[in-house]
């Protein structure tokens, strides 16, 4: 029996009354951890917890050497979670990421054809640079990470629970790349962007990592189990009808045509956020709201995770991109726009 | 279940506080309405129609239960007070979140939790709204209620100062002389005017009989000294027309007999200044039309409107010859046609007493007349 299935039968019993409380001091001590490990990145690491928690998938943009490798090895660590690294490059082919069959000899004598499943069949997935990726390539992704399971010569696999893929992407160097297509872009739940740190984690970064690789030597606070109990505990949540409208109105407000969009929108925004995208922030803020002590979500909450869930979402109109804006600004507005109804 | 009573607590004190603020709110909209009335009030009084005391107070009234029920109405809902707690009081939607999954949803243990966090929170909750200053705002309208209030006093009090709207569509023209007399004196212009007109009715029917007997034409002129009586009798009359114009018009009643006398004498006068010459002496009658310049002025213009312009001469020339301030140089083309001018008896006016010289000059006139008749 699958694990996940072990931990989550179809239906859920109630949890404990101290569950969201153990839930809320599991998640703050992971995030500790990382904050320790991760220096200078405590908004980049408390997103990522979300997106593991929430069942999503991170897309990760930063130059090199900002620490998203080192992160995603941290993270898995922590979780003690099966992790796997897929380099991509031009010549990676499908194969090479979900499996193929082999020709196998058994031990008496027979043969047969087996399937040897690729890096994808990990719990947590580090697709680095998956922009110089064929999209043959990365559209080999979209079925593992939208259905988690792979089919392969008419016999579908199941991944394993709980399942993330952290992509890496560089923002220069676009010679040679692919840019991942719209499709692929909204399977992820969040796009998160690693800023430079600043002077002081600059410094304490020389304390931490100069000598040793500190995810390496990470023992972890939780256990897959552990992980799966949390994110069915986020899945209920109360959430309020108030913030289910503010929500709506979220989405809403970055659509260009839509009755009551913002501005903002109107003028720069060629197409806005997807369904999806609601069901994305819904389910981040509900992580959020946990991890902030809460078994109920709180605007706060939505407004936290909106940026990330949003920004590779919306499609610019050129003269906008033209003018030097980007996606991060004109939601930054509309953010803002959309904080002062609630 | 968990006992909520704290939570309970919470909401009453903040529909408590919300509904204070309806009632202050209507409190504000009451001081600048009564503001506004008190105004409203004072502009009619002062245009339309005096308005008293007591109306402004009733519809002030009036206002003040309007709002009172308006805010009396407005009861902050559970809702309201919830979102009002989360928004404001540090509930990050936690009361309005609670007040929703009352109602027939399950006992989760995620509602459990939601419990144990809003009742953990109330006092937080009730220690920012203790600590929470908001400011009535009361201070302008108030005190623009008070300077209304002062202004109104003053204003209200005062008798009707607003012409009522008869009088001003009955008498459009400009006051007249006899509008500033007492009954007294009008009384007796007058008998004044009446005696004067008789008497200069019954020299020019003297006159007219005369002529008939002498066979004498108008055209034979008179002679130099005559001339001279001519002018300033001409004068008198011409002044004396225009001063009883204006009294016609200000005094409907006036008698026909007064009326009609200038009218004849006028005639005859601009046939001959002979004739206007027979009248005894003319400064005395017109020092008895004499009124206020500033009021004369005005009905000439009033009246100069509507007469030839050989009359209007004659009445500047009147003007002339009885204002002390002015020259008296006078050629003899301006006399000439001053002695066009009826010679008409000497009109009521706004003086209302005559002096024991002038008096005296008129009754010698009288008499010289009667003799003469």
């Amino acid at each position: 029996m699958d694990e996940r299935q072990q931990a989550t039968p179809l239906t859920p019993a109630p949890a404990a009354d101290s569950a969201f409380a153990d839930a809320h001091r599991k998640l703050q001590d992971l995030r500790t951890l990382l904050d320790r490990v991760i220096v200078g990145q405590g908004e980049l690491v408390t997103h990522l917890v979300t997106a593991v928690f929430a069942g999503g998938h991170v897309l990760i943009e930063g130059l090199p050497g900002l620490g998203k490798t080192h992160l995603a090895k941290a993270l898995a660590a922590a979780l003690g979670l099966h992790w796997a690294r897929v380099q991509c490059t031009p010549d990676l082919m499908p194969a090479d990421v979900t499996g193929a069959e082999i020709y196998a000899t058994a031990a008496g004598g027979a043969s047969t054809f087996e399937f040897r499943p690729g890096p994808v069949f990990a719990q947590l997935v580090l697709v680095d640079e998956i922009n110089r990726a064929t999209p043959r390539t990365q559209s080999a992704l979209l079925e593992a990470m939208q259905e988690r399971q792979v089919t392969h010569a008419g016999i579908s696999h199941r991944l394993p629970s709980p399942f993330c893929v952290l992509a890496t992407q560089n923002p220069i160097e676009l010679e040679g790349t692919y840019p991942l297509p719209e499709a692929q872009l909204d399977r992820f739940m969040f796009k998160l962007t690693v800023p430079f740190p600043d002077r002081a984690s600059l410094r304490a970064l020389l304390d931490v990592s100069l000598d040793a690789e500190p995810a390496d030597t990470l023992q972890p606070i939780a256990g897959p189990a552990d992980v799966l109990r949390i994110a069915d505990l986020c899945r209920t949540v109360l959430l309020g009808e108030r913030c289910k409208e503010a929500a709506v109105d979220l989405v809403v407000a970055t659509q260009p045509d839509a009755n009551g969009s913002d501005s903002g929108a109107r003028r720069h925004i060629r197409y806005g956020a997807s369904p999806r995208a609601l069901q994305a922030v819904i389910r981040a803020a509900r992580v959020g709201a946990v991890m902030a002590g809460r078994s109920h979500v709180d605007i706060d909450d939505l407004a936290a995770v909106a940026l990330p869930v949003l920004r590779h979402r919306i499609l610019l109109r050129l003269e906008s991109e033209l003018d030097g804006l980007d996606a991060d600004a004109t939601l930054a507005s509309v953010i803002d726009g959309w904080r002062r109804k609630f | 279940m968990i006992d909520n009573s704290n939570v309970e607590s919470l909401q009453i004190a903040v529909r408590r506080r919300l509904w204070r603020g309806q009632f202050v709110a209507a409190t504000r909209l009451g001081l600048w309405g009564s503001a506004a009335f008190m105004l409203l009030g004072m502009a009619m009084h002062l245009t339309t129609r005096p308005v008293g005391v007591d109306t402004v107070l009733f519809a002030i009234a009036a206002l003040w239960t309007a709002m009172m029920a308006w805010a009396a109405m407005r009861r902050p809902s559970d809702p309201a007070c919830a979102l009002w707690a989360d928004r404001h009081l540090g509930g990050e939607s936690a009361f309005g979140t609670l007040l929703e999954m009352r109602d027939g949803a399950p006992n989760t243990p995620a509602l459990q939790w939601l419990e144990q966090w809003a009742t953990a929170r109330v006092p937080h909750s009730l220690q920012l709204l203790t600590a929470r200053r908001e400011s009535a705002r009361l201070s302008r309208p108030l005190l623009s209620l008070l300077v209304c209030t002062a202004l109104a006093t003053i204003v209200l009090t005062l008798p009707g100062t607003a012409p009522s709207a008869p009088q001003t569509l009955a008498t459009p023209s400009p006051p007249s002389v006899a509008g500033n007399l007492t009954p007294d004196s009008e009384l007796a212009s007058k008998q004044l005017a009446s005696a004067l007109a008789s008497a200069l009715r019954s020299a020019e029917s003297r006159r007219a009989s005369d002529r008939r007997d002498n066979g004498q034409t108008p055209a034979a002129g008179p002679g130099k000294d005559d001339a001279s009586r001519d002018s300033r009798m001409a004068q008198a009359g011409a002044a004396s027309k225009g001063d009883r114009t204006t009294l016609g018009e200000s005094l409907p009643d006036t008698t026909d007999a007064a009326s009609s006398a200038p009218a004849t004498s006028q005639e005859s006068g601009a046939g001959s200044g002979r004739d206007a010459g027979d009248s005894r002496d003319d400064r005395a009658d017109a020092g008895v039309s004499r009124v206020p310049r500033s009021t004369i002025q005005v009905q000439r213009r009033k009246s100069n409107e509507r007469r030839p312009s050989l009359e209007r001469q004659a009445d500047a020339n009147q003007l002339a010859t009885f204002d002390d301030d002015l020259p008296t140089r006078r050629t003899a083309t301006e006399r000439e046609p001053s002695a066009l001018a009826a010679a008409t008896p000497p009109p009521a006016s706004g003086a209302t007493s005559l002096t024991p010289t002038k008096a005296a000059y008129v009754q010698a006139w009288m008499n010289a007349s009667r003799q003469r008749r």
